[in-house]
């Protein structure tokens, strides 16, 4: 028996996944529980185990294909089968037994090479003409691109596609299947609330529902990549944030001097007692905490007529990856908060950090934060306005420790100085309660009241 | 209006560019005092002298090196393949001497010649006189490739690839020249088919058939049959092979999202090979079915009869193909 990989659910908001790679080929043996693909989800990159263990007898989803939660991605066939199998010429399921390639023997001269021509394709993945068989390897329907394409302009989805009558070979839904059914929804009088169909599906009348992606054609020194994996997921979250949530920044100055001055004097100390590099961002993550159990609506998070007020806080913290910050970026979270000491906020911190940048965190530790903080500081910024983590209500943003001329007690004094910017919706938050709340942190900070 | 064979109509297109333009000479085997040997060239030498209708030896190589070095000097030739099979004597000249000689001289000396001679099966000629190898010239960068299939652009190409000023092949298929009759515009009209441009020759909602030469009459052969069956084709006459005129074929497969390929050719890297590929990059979003080639099997023409028709396509091949795609 063939066992299937099946796509997992990885977490309660993910529906699909990209492949990133495989890391067996087919006609590998796995074992059950080896890591056999790496998947790269909205949240995190994954690698699945085997449900078995036999031989990878046939990838059905290649590197870069996107996958529904419950599709199958592979087979493997398990040791008796396998055993079977590997008794004929290596993972070619379909025994090969060619046929004398008589067509492809030249008229004169086919004598020396029996060309290798017709050799018989297997061909399992595309329909074949003549043998009727319309369904993929993956047992679906196969749908043809034309098809495909008008389904899409016309709004119609998958499981309703499945659904028309086909008459091509096998029940196939054809390209004038398609258009019957079409032209039979528009002329019935109520069906679904079919979102505007294109009068004739013929040439490239522009389709009102969701506009198809036009393949773009790269001009001399561009490059087209498809937007796919976490870009596109972080591209939509931060569309819908900003469409949903009225933004506005607040922006406050903080003295850093005691911060500063109390990292340098026990980074190493604190490395050696507590295994943990000493940075800043522990002490932001305490302070930002502890302020936000006093101002509950700033980790709050509206929903539809109903403010949900937490007394709880879940941190999430941005953490760019690649070298550049160019393979994106991922907010881990760190969980209760506000139960934690700055020592094992700091411990988790790295941890969670490090473990984002190699790629080996779950997805349940990139879930349900209340309250994003993100440092921008660390590459230099004096000042921004970041997005909403939505459905977050607001996000901290601490930028550049930088020393400046400042007037204290009437004298100018030389201080490492911070901006604090804070982005909050303003249907829940007012400018008011934004400012007690950076105050708040502000003088967590200046005070340096942290080891009380 | 005159009605006349589609070898009438290639000898009149030659003969009233000779009147028109004292440039334009011809040589080849045979074309002057017997009149070429089907006949193509019927009264020229008498018409227009030795000087302008030229027989050469026998040597391919030589008559289109003539034709080609006349042309960097500023006359039109036009090089007669008894058979367009022994093209390949010459192949280097159109290659590598006229196909690449614009190129070399920065853009200075076109090279206007016609190389053209009877190509195609169907008639018994066995090897040498029965192949149809476009596609070596159709893979020829700075080459246009020219197969008519009607009298009307029979004419109107020849008169247009005498005036052209690149390196033009032109395939005259033998199996059309004396079967195929039909109206061709009067002389004083200055007819010319523009090359580069497909023709579609009939027009049909359920299968593009993309084809050219004597397939385009198998084609319509086919098309007239299934239309009793309900099965509707529109049939494209490529004309020009090459520049391609890949705006007309892609506006049929838009409409009929189903394609089937005939041409003469071994399939293998055939003309087809190459639409195929290219509606598969432009419209792969229309397609509804895989694309079809009907071609001559990857072996030479045989003589004998049962295997010249086992070799190449035929009417009921593209019935057949046509019904499974339309039922795909």
């Amino acid at each position: 028996m063939a066992v299937a990989v099946i796509m997992p659910e990885l977490g309660e908001s993910i529906v699909e996944g990209t492949i990133v790679r495989w890391l067996k080929q087919e006609g590998d043996s796995v074992q059950e529980d080896e890591p056999i693909v790496e998947i790269m989800t909205d949240k995190v990159n994954t690698e699945l185990p085997a449900p078995a263990s036999g031989v990878l007898q046939k990838i059905l989803a290649p590197a870069n294909a996107t996958v529904k939660v419950g599709q199958e991605l592979a087979l493997i066939a398990t040791a008796s089968e396998s055993a079977a199998a590997t008794a004929e010429p290596p993972a070619a399921p379909a025994p090969v037994s060619a046929p004398p390639p008589v067509e492809a023997v030249g008229f004169y001269g086919g004598g020396e090479e029996p060309a290798p021509v017709a050799t018989p394709a297997p061909a399992p993945a595309a329909p074949t003409r003549s043998d009727g068989q319309t369904r993929s390897a993956t047992g679906q329907p196969f749908i043809s691109p034309v098809v495909s394409k008008i389904a899409r302009e016309h709004g119609i989805s998958h499981e309703e596609l499945l659904t028309i009558p086909g008459t091509g070979v096998g029940g196939r839904v054809t390209r004038k299947d398609i258009e019957a059914y079409i032209a039979q929804r528009k002329a019935a009088p109520k069906p679904a609330p079919a979102p505007a169909p294109a009068p004739a599906p013929q040439p490239v009348a522009a389709p009102q529902p969701a506009p198809a992606t036009q393949p773009v054609a790269p001009r001399e020194g561009e490059e087209i990549i498809p937007l796919v994996g976490m870009r596109k997921v972080i591209a939509e979250h931060l569309t819908k944030s900003y469409q949903t949530a009225v933004h506005v920044t607040t922006v406050i100055q903080v003295d850093v001097s005691k911060l500063v001055e109390f990292r340098e004097r026990n980074k190493e100390s604190f490395q050696q007692q507590y295994g943990v590099r000493l940075t800043y961002t522990p002490f932001f993550v305490k302070a930002c905490t502890d302020a936000l159990l006093e101002f509950p609506m700033m980790n709050a998070t509206l929903q539809d007529d109903q403010i949900i007020v937490r007394h709880y806080v879940h941190m999430g913290v941005a953490v760019a990856l690649g070298e550049q910050g160019e393979e994106g970026l991922i907010v881990p979270v760190i969980r209760d908060a506000h139960k934690k000491s700055l020592i094992d906020i700091a411990r988790e911190l790295e941890d969670i950090a490090k473990r984002a940048r190699n790629k080996s965190i779950s997805v349940a530790e990139v879930q349900g934060a209340t309250f994003t903080l993100t440092n921008p500081g660390s590459y230099g910024a004096l000042i921004g306005t970041p997005i909403i983590n939505h459905p977050q209500t607001a996000i901290l943003g601490t930028y550049a420790i930088v020393k400046q001329p400042i007037v204290v007690n009437d004298m100018i004094a030389i201080r490492p100085m911070m901006n604090l910017c804070l982005s909050y919706d303003h249907r829940l938050i007012d400018g008011m309660y934004a400012g007690r709340f950076l105050q708040r942190i502000k003088r967590a900070i200046e005070s340096f009241e942290f080891f009380k | 209006m005159r009605e006349v064979t589609f070898l009438e109509a290639i000898r009149l297109a030659m003969w009233e560019e000779m009147e028109r333009d004292p440039n334009v000479f011809i040589i080849g085997e045979d074309i002057g005092r017997m009149g070429g040997a089907f006949g193509v060239t019927t009264g020229f030498l008498e018409r227009f002298g030795p000087d302008r209708v030229i027989d050469a030896p026998i040597s391919e190589t030589a008559i289109i090196a003539v034709a080609v070095g006349a042309a960097a000097a500023g006359k039109r030739g036009i090089a007669e393949m008894q058979f367009i099979d022994f093209i390949s004597y010459g192949f280097d000249q159109v290659v590598n001497v006229a196909g690449t000689w614009l190129y070399r001289s920065g853009g200075k000396t076109p090279i206007p010649i016609v190389v053209r001679g009877p190509s195609g099966g169907y008639v018994g000629g066995s090897l040498y006189h029965s192949q149809q190898f476009e596609a070596w010239f159709f893979h020829t960068p700075g080459v246009k490739v020219v197969q008519p299939a009607f009298p009307d652009d029979a004419y109107g190409l020849m008169k247009a690839a005498i005036r052209d000023n690149n390196p033009v092949v032109f395939y005259e298929h033998k199996y059309l020249y004396r079967r195929i009759k039909g109206p061709i515009p009067d002389a004083s009209e200055d007819y010319i088919v523009r090359l580069g441009e497909a023709r579609i020759r009939r027009y049909g909602s359920d299968i593009t058939v993309v084809t050219y030469g004597a397939m385009v009459h198998f084609a319509l052969e086919a098309a007239q049959r299934l239309e009793k069956e309900g099965i509707s084709l529109e049939v494209i006459d490529l004309r020009t092979i090459k520049p391609l005129d890949m705006e007309t074929i892609l506006e049929s497969v838009r409409k009929t999202s189903k394609v089937l390929i005939v041409y003469e050719a071994p399939k293998t890297g055939g003309v087809g090979a190459e639409i195929s590929a290219r509606i598969t990059e432009q419209a792969f979003e229309w397609l509804d079915a895989p694309i079809m080639r009907v071609a001559a099997k990857d072996a030479f023409v045989p003589f004998a009869e049962p295997l010249e028709k086992f070799v190449l396509p035929s009417v009921d091949d593209i019935v057949f193909a046509a019904r499974e795609l339309a039922a795909y």
